[in-house]
């Protein structure tokens, strides 16, 4: 984890399930915002079979960290993730391939919501982030 | 704009009107938009979907105006629509307000409602200046 970041668990709030209460950047740095990234694999094919949210959920981490990736990033500097799921009942597999890919060391702030649809006819999951890295 | 990149890698399927990754270089001024809604200065809504969208994007043109920001400036749009069907009509109004050679990166869901009553869309954005 980069020297400029903390991340807080103020004893004031309740404990949170494999995310961080509050984040702290010290700039200057560099800060990436990544689209909202669905289970589309390179072709634009949602992943797996109609309805299949782990498969979904994966190849939506996968672009995460191919973003990511793309400016020397990874999952350690990810700051925020909002989450959007189109089911309440696809939490616990959101948590269990979310806990693959994040730095559970110190992971990010995060907001989870259950939206009414995605862009994508078929999606059942979105997830966009907030990075932030030292300066070149 | 110097010290922002807008990059979409090979790696994760072509976007359509939109940017997979921004990179921001600061320091720099960070700007946040409330979300804006089809809502006219004197607060009455737009009929329509399409009116209403181009008043969401007129209101954060003003928005970004006040702090000498334009659409060149904005890294993110979250967008959020009561029916997704409205997607193609968002495509083409936002098209018109965006830098489309190097548009923000983008998050866009169906909600079930917003704040204000008949309101069919709602998009909020970040904006990064020197």
């Amino acid at each position: 984890v980069a020297t400029n970041l903390r991340f807080l668990n103020p004893e004031t709030i309740a404990k949170p399930p494999g995310y961080t209460h509050v984040v702290e950047v010290t700039g200057p740095g560099r800060i990436v915002y990544t689209a909202g990234q669905l289970g589309l694999d390179r072709g634009g094919k949602l992943a797996g079979g109609p309805g299949d949210f782990r498969a979904q959920v994966t190849q939506a981490f996968e672009n995460l960290q191919a973003a990511l990736a793309s400016v020397g990033a990874t999952f350690k500097d990810v700051v925020k993730i909002n989450n959007y799921l189109v089911d309440a009942a696809h939490l616990p597999i959101f948590r269990e391939v979310r806990d693959l890919y994040l730095n559970t060391a110190a992971p990010p702030a995060s907001t989870t919501v259950v939206i009414s649809k995605l862009a994508r006819e078929g999606a059942l999951f979105e997830i966009e982030a907030v990075a932030m890295l030292p300066a070149k | 704009v110097a010290n922002v990149r807008f990059l979409s890698p090979d790696t994760i399927s072509k976007p359509r009107g939109y940017s997979h990754v921004v990179e921001t270089t600061g320091p720099s001024r960070i700007v946040y938009t409330a979300g804006q809604l089809g809502l006219d200065r004197d607060g009455k809504m737009a009929a329509d979907f399409r009116t209403q969208a181009t008043q969401a994007y007129e209101n954060v043109k003003a928005a970004l105006a006040a702090v000498g920001a334009g659409f060149e400036h904005v890294v993110k749009l979250n967008h959020y629509f009561v029916d997704m069907a409205h997607l193609p009509i968002m495509f083409e109004v936002r098209d018109r307000f965006v830098n489309t050679a190097a548009p923000p990166a983008s998050t866009a869901v169906q909600i079930s409602r917003l704040a204000r009553d008949g309101a069919l869309y709602e998009v909020e954005a970040i904006a990064m200046l020197p």
